[in-house]
């Protein structure tokens, strides 16, 4: 069990960290998801001990381990940067957590086995004998990874593991790494600017905006369930449809009314705003696969087609909605021209509310 | 604006053959993406287009005029680079405005162009903020409207998104899209993700090691391959590879291979009877497999799941056929399935068109 309690980093003035409170149980994968700049490799390196938080405590299995050096952690840690060895060959590289002072001795036999076997895993078996400046970005990230699968750690701390592959390589070593680490008992941390990365390998998904933890939860929660703005900003694939408006009475009950249109507010949503005063900002947040396109003579919003993006099997459309943009996920098969009047059917989007100012769901 | 040609062009370094008897076409006005994994070549025959590398053999044309022989000066081509190159010490203004400067235009042009510019891309609010202060996506907005300011006769983007992240890189992914609509400047797009090309360009070539796999819309590419290569690059998650032999089963034909027999919808196979008894790879994308439980009556292979993939409106599941280790199969369900590893189920095929291909050529039968 890894817990992280009250974690605070300051930079000078900037807050890299405030209050991030975690766990994470064994064999759990803990994915953290979060803009560039938002904190998770200040977290990863706080949890490998190779920086002391300003505030705040690292527990594992319960104790303490403020103080402890890094390499008496057992905390297995691949940087974002990689920091291989450029003297040393990729062989050797993935070999010194094993052979450094205080780690279990192995044998020469069993030592190149278990090298072996994870050089193969990340699919650069055949590279052993270079050195790091003879590799490709993508090479070197996954011998960096196998530098820290290889160990019988504690806890791994995986930052960006994957985001110099190629898509087909990613996807394959997605689920074989998760696989491999919940066999195990180490909880493990694993990062991702790509929130769907860490969607599709994690138990449970932090999300971290500006040092901030905003939402904890399984993968199914973060998606269906948001609970700030900033969350919805981060998930889906094209990301929820955000729309600023307010509220209004109507005479069917409260409505969302934004410049280019005005919808009533399911029941659900509708009691919990009623604490909110009509007339409050609010965000409203669809999703692009819940959303149809209309013939120009249907109800909903009316808009015109901004692009189309063919994607296969589907495709992306925007449609500007005053000065908005609004995404929807559609299968192949009709064309639509640039400029040409649309209507959004909204028949079966279950819309998301939050507060316009404190980003919150409401 | 204009119509580009590439003409049997080769590019030699030394002994390496980059780009190997080229032949492709963009009509005027239209974007056309390059698309391959590195060291395909999709490099070299921009750099080719505008004149940074020499031809070694072939003719490029811009408007069926031959420009081979021209300098990169006289072949009015723009570039929009991946880092964004622009000046740093300059405000957007300035940095959109340089082009027109140091051809020493006349001040009262130079005015307009950059102020249209700068409205075509909505930067007005941001006209006098130093570039630095500008997110990526922001910047590279800005390197794309110094391009287009000098009204080139082709826009060349040598892989413009690769270094924005999520949000950012989809946003301005439309947004080229729509203002090389607006602005209809015939466009050459590089890029290796098979994701940007789809959405944006209006035709895609996709290359390997130097030779050009393909040319097509991206419904083309998507729903008839030409070879293995193509099949595997187009599609997200990749297109599955069943390699195995063709055998007749009564009226219907069935893939022997994987460890099980497959049994084929009859619309995939019309027209395939003759090649019965013969080794074929057929592919199958993600959305036309299924699943269910083993005991379910049918023909299918069956095998565990490998890993269960939430992709937010569907699962993505991986399933293990012939035994650990063996071939792995994506299969898209709806969210959020039942699937879980280690689960025993069965895959079965849709009725819907396949793909084909000949084993030992990799070219689609």
């Amino acid at each position: 069990m890894l817990t992280l309690h009250g974690l605070g980093q300051r930079w000078g003035d900037t807050l890299a960290l405030a209050d991030v409170d975690l766990s994470v149980g064994p064999g759990e994968i803990l994915g953290i998801t979060g803009p560039s700049g938002a904190g998770k490799s200040t977290l990863c390196r706080i949890v490998a001990g190779v920086q002391a938080p300003s505030r705040g405590l690292v527990c594992m299995a319960g104790a303490p381990v403020t103080g402890v050096p890094p390499e008496r952690r057992g905390v297995a840690i691949m940087f974002e940067s990689y920091a291989l060895y450029p003297h040393l060959t990729v062989f050797d590289n993935v070999a010194f957590p094993l052979r450094a002072p205080g780690a279990p001795r192995l044998g020469r036999e069993t030592l190149g086995k278990r090298v072996r076997e994870l050089l193969r895993f990340v699919e650069v078996a055949e590279l052993e004998d270079r050195r790091p400046v003879a590799l490709s970005g993508g090479q070197r990230q996954r011998v960096a990874l196998s530098r820290a699968l290889v160990q019988e750690a504690r806890v791994y701390v995986l930052d960006e593991p994957l985001s110099h592959l190629d898509a087909k390589l990613r996807h394959t070593l997605r689920g074989a790494i998760r696989r491999r680490l919940v066999r195990g008992r180490a909880p493990t941390i694993w990062t991702s600017p790509d929130a769907l990365e860490v969607l599709a390998v994690a138990d449970r998904v932090a999300v971290l905006v500006g040092g901030e933890v905003r939402q904890v939860g399984t993968p199914a929660e973060i998606y269906r369930r948001p609970a700030h703005v900033d969350v919805a900003r981060l998930v889906g694939d094209p990301p929820m449809n955000l729309l600023e408006g307010v509220v209004e009475a109507g005479p069917g009950g409260l409505r969302f009314r934004h410049p280019a249109f005005s919808l009533p507010l399911p029941p659900a949503i509708a009691a919990r705003v009623e604490a909110a005063r009509p007339g409050a900002r609010v965000v409203l947040g669809l999703r692009p696969a819940e959303l149809r396109p209309g013939r120009a003579a249907d109800s909903g919003p009316a808009g015109r087609v901004w692009v189309w993006e063919p994607l296969g099997r589907y495709g992306i459309l925007s449609v500007s909605l005053g000065a908005d943009l609004m995404r929807l996920k559609v299968e192949r098969g009709i064309p639509f021209k640039t400029g040409e009047p649309v209507t959004i059917d909204l028949d079966a989007a279950e819309p998301l509310l939050f507060d316009g100012v404190r980003g919150v769901a409401l | 604006m204009a119509s580009i040609r590439i003409e049997q062009v080769w590019k030699r370094y030394g002994a390496v053959e980059a780009v190997r008897d080229l032949n492709l076409a963009c009509p005027d006005g239209l974007l056309l993406a390059l698309l391959g994994p590195s060291g395909c070549g999709k490099t070299s025959t921009l750099k080719m287009l505008a004149g940074i590398e020499d031809v070694s053999e072939g003719e490029l044309y811009f408007d069926e005029r031959p420009i081979t022989g021209l300098a990169a000066a006289a072949r009015n081509v723009a570039m929009v680079f991946e880092d964004y190159a622009l000046y740093p010490h300059l405000t957007v203004a300035q940095n959109i405005a340089f082009p027109l400067e140091i051809r020493g235009r006349p001040r009262e042009e130079i005015r307009r162009a950059t102020n249209e510019a700068i409205a075509l891309l909505g930067l007005e609010a941001l006209r006098d903020t130093g570039v630095r202060l500008l997110s990526g996506g922001a910047q590279q907005r800005v390197g794309i409207g110094r391009a287009l300011v000098r009204r080139p006769a082709v826009l060349l983007f040598d892989e413009p998104l690769s270094h924005l992240d999520g949000a950012q890189k989809s946003g301005l992914r439309a947004e080229i899209k729509r203002l090389q609509k607006d602005a209809g400047v015939t466009s050459v797009l590089v890029t290796h993700d098979q994701t940007e090309a789809m959405a944006m360009a209006d035709r895609v070539a996709v290359m390997d090691q130097g030779v050009l796999q393909q040319v097509g819309s991206p419904d083309d590419l998507y729903d008839r391959p030409a070879n293995l290569f193509v099949a595997q690059f187009i599609g997200e998650p990749p297109m599955n590879l069943l390699p195995g032999r063709l055998e007749r089963r009564g009226e219907r034909l069935v893939l022997d291979g994987m460890s099980g027999e497959l049994a084929l919808p009859a619309a995939a196979t019309a027209g395939l009877a003759g090649r019965a008894r013969t080794e074929v790879v057929v592919g199958v994308r993600s959305e036309h497999l299924w699943l269910a439980d083993p005991a379910a009556p049918g023909v299918g292979l069956t095998g565990a799941v490998f890993f269960r993939e939430p992709r937010g409106d569907s699962d993505v599941v991986l399933v293990e056929v012939g035994g650990p280790g063996a071939a792995r199969l994506a299969v898209e369900v709806e969210a959020a399935s039942r699937w879980r590893e280690g689960d025993r189920v069965r895959v079965g095929v849709t009725d819907v068109a396949l793909h084909v291909f000949d084993s030992t050529t990799g070219a689609r039968v």
